[in-house]
């Protein structure tokens, strides 16, 4: 028993799924090989990440999962389509949220709603609601170009869901947003998956991957280096660390809790008798990935 | 109540509090398709939104606007000169002499010039170069002498107003002189619409506004991929063909609209107008297919730009130069503008039909034909770099 339009996809099976993904831009010896072959699943109502720095390959794999770009080999599924053979309805099933605020300047927040709700045959009625969602109401007879940064991501956000979308798809949704605004956009996604939608987001953001991810992917040159849920990559990823602060130092000392040397240095530095505080950390997404990967996310 | 009835009830519950609310019932699903006709009737609303707000639109289709009212207040005066007249009959009968030696004596007020024959008479006629062509059978001497009735035919343009009618008069005067009788010759007076200078130039004014959409098109497309507004698009079940006919549809409608307002403010929505509009729209078509392969093929904003501006200077031509002898002259004859411009000079001003202007429309036919295949391999190849 449902209301939603789902495809007469089963809520049992994965909602995305992947197998040997992968994607070479250029030819010969030019050819850049971006995506490695990423085998990868989601089950519906997820909030699934793809964390990453620049240039790991998470919007070439954004654009392949929703249709834009065709994956030199391998495969997906998403809503229960090909995203190669069945674009059109795949389409009709997805929402997609860009890096960039791409809406016409020349129109206003509603008019390029209203647009794209005619291009996805929805029902021009649930503008207003979606606008007032976003906390857009006030401002939706102004062209779009006045908009501030944050308000041309809200405005995105809500037109990736007027089609309903059983997938949402979200590329840096937060990328080069003020602190407030990005906060707001982050209210926004949890609202999303507090109503079911499945969403899929790329960051390379560890704050915005660890608060609101369920499970993450993290993306290394192209491959899959680690796959599970934000805490439980943190607790087998990288190790606990201490954290030594002396008196006069500008900057406390941070050991590795595991490493040969810790309890040497640590006698060493209690000797010293300028201990003011010994505490451990929890290790960030950060130290998960520079342990996996030997390279910082910036 | 199992985990799947559960979440399934949960979904449900979500939907009737969803703030946008659930699917209604008996309403098709989001995203149903729409047909391809309400898609580009979509596609081609938001082309007006936007396009009806791009400064560069009305440039383009102001320029030539405010050019054709300015060279009409200046040309408006030319019609106070003496008309130009031509005679040609085969035998050169006497009556040329005699015309030649009022005309070198400075009455009646016209000036003589020479043309091949009838047909280089009438198309000169037509275009406003003549004011007037007397045609005389190749008896007119021998049935003059005769005491008979030769045949003459004037052909004159009356929109002369009292330079028309000086020609028709000094013409039968003549004619009476000659004859040495009370009735003049068996002359047939057939009026010509004729056109003044600012008239002859209007086509060449509305072929600037038809090939506005060279680079229109272009320069939306291009900004389209620049803002990535084009990717937001194609998320959706729109097609890229249907996007791409939806801006061609766009570019069709201004060349035809801003052709029309050209003519119209000009007061010369006139002669045929079923014709003029197919021109206007052949002509249009031409230009926005010209301009979509220009910007699927180029990339880049600057790159689109300047192709378009290096095509559109020498496709103007064919409005302008086409009387130009040599390669000028030549080059702007094979353009489009030029089977543009002659249609539209026809059709306003010289009762042009469409079987008279068949051979024109058949080639803007052809090469909109020609520049359909070439829009759809550059669609093709547009399609498959994603």
């Amino acid at each position: 028993m449902t209301t939603r339009y789902n495809g007469g996809v089963s809520s049992s099976e994965p909602i995305i799924r992947a197998e040997g993904l992968a994607r070479r831009y250029g030819s010969g010896d030019k050819a850049v090989q971006a995506l490695r072959g990423i085998d990868l699943t989601v089950r519906p109502g997820e909030v699934f990440g793809f964390l990453g720095p620049n240039g790991a390959g998470k919007t070439t794999s954004i654009r392949m999962l929703t249709g834009q770009l065709s994956p030199t080999s391998g495969s997906a599924q998403v809503a229960g389509c090909d995203v190669v053979r069945d674009r059109r309805e795949l389409h009709r099933r997805i929402g997609v949220v860009f890096d960039t605020p791409n809406l016409y300047d020349q129109l206003s927040g509603q008019q390029n709603l209203e647009f794209f709700a005619d291009l996805y045959r929805a029902d021009r009625g649930r503008v207003a609601p979606l606008l007032e969602r976003v906390g857009l109401a006030d401002a939706s007879e102004r062209k779009f170009k006045t908009y501030s940064r944050g308000m041309k991501q809200r405005l995105i956000l809500a037109r990736a869901l007027l089609p309903e979308p059983q997938v949402l798809f979200l590329d840096e949704p937060t990328s080069g947003l003020d602190p407030a605004s990005a906060k707001s956009v982050r209210a926004l996604i949890e609202d999303v998956r507090g109503q079911g939608t499945t969403v899929f987001l790329t960051t390379h953001l560890m704050e915005l991957a660890d608060h609101v991810c369920d499970r993450l992917a993290i993306l290394h040159e192209g491959r899959v280096v680690a796959e599970d849920s934000p805490r439980a990559l943190k607790r087998t990823g990288a190790d606990p660390q201490l954290v030594v602060r002396r008196s006069g130092a500008t900057e406390p000392e941070v050991l590795a809790l595991s490493a040969d040397g810790t309890p040497g240095r640590v006698s060493e530095l209690l000797r010293g008798g300028d201990v003011v505080e010994v505490a451990t950390q929890e290790p960030t997404l950060e130290d998960v990935f520079l342990g996996l990967t030997g390279t910082t996310l910036r | 109540m199992s985990a799947e009835t559960e979440k399934s009830a949960r979904t449900e519950q979500d939907a009737r509090t969803s703030p946008v609310g659930p699917t209604e019932p008996g309403r098709p699903p989001p995203g149903s398709a729409g047909g391809p006709l309400g898609n580009l009737w979509v596609l081609f609303r938001k082309e007006l939104n936007v396009g009806l707000r791009s400064v560069s639109l009305y440039l383009l289709v102001g320029v030539p606007l405010l050019v054709s009212l300015v060279m009409r207040a200046i040309l408006s005066g030319e019609g106070a000169k003496p008309p130009k007249v031509a005679i040609v009959g085969q035998d050169k009968p006497a009556l040329v002499k005699i015309v030649k030696r009022f005309v070198e004596a400075g009455r009646p007020p016209m000036r003589l010039v020479d043309v091949k024959d009838e047909r280089e008479g009438r198309a000169h006629l037509a275009k406003g170069k003549l004011q007037g062509l007397l045609v005389l059978s190749n008896d007119f001497d021998a049935k003059m002498a005769a005491g008979g009735q030769p045949a003459a035919t004037l052909y004159f343009d009356e929109t002369g107003g009292s330079s028309a009618f000086t020609l028709r008069t000094v013409v039968r005067e003549l004619l009476r002189i000659q004859a040495r009788q009370k009735e003049p010759a068996r002359l047939k007076v057939r009026g010509i619409r004729g056109i003044t200078p600012w008239q002859a130039m209007l086509p060449a004014w509305v072929v600037m506004v038809l090939l506005s959409a060279i680079t229109l098109m272009p320069s939306s497309i291009a900004t389209e991929r620049q803002a990535k507004t084009l990717q937001a698009v194609l998320v959706t079940p729109i097609r890229l063909w249907e996007f791409v006919l939806g801006k061609g549809l766009y570019g069709v409608a201004i060349g035809t609209v801003g052709g029309i307002v050209v003519l119209a403010a000009n007061g010369s929505l006139q002669g045929n107008l079923p014709l003029v509009l197919v021109c206007l729209v052949l002509g249009a078509q031409a230009a926005t297919l010209i301009g979509l392969v220009i910007g699927l093929v180029v990339e880049s904003q600057q790159g689109a730009s300047g192709v378009a501006t290096a095509l559109y200077i020498p496709l103007l031509w064919g409005a302008f130069f086409s009387d130009l002898s040599g390669a000028v002259g030549a080059a702007s004859r094979a353009t489009p503008s030029y089977y543009v411009a002659q249609g539209l000079n026809r059709a306003l001003y010289s009762g042009g039909t469409f079987a008279g202007e068949w051979q024109g429309l058949a080639v803007l036919g052809g090469l909109c034909a020609v520049l359909l295949v070439l829009a759809l391999w550059a669609l093709r190849r547009a399609e498959e770099r994603v």
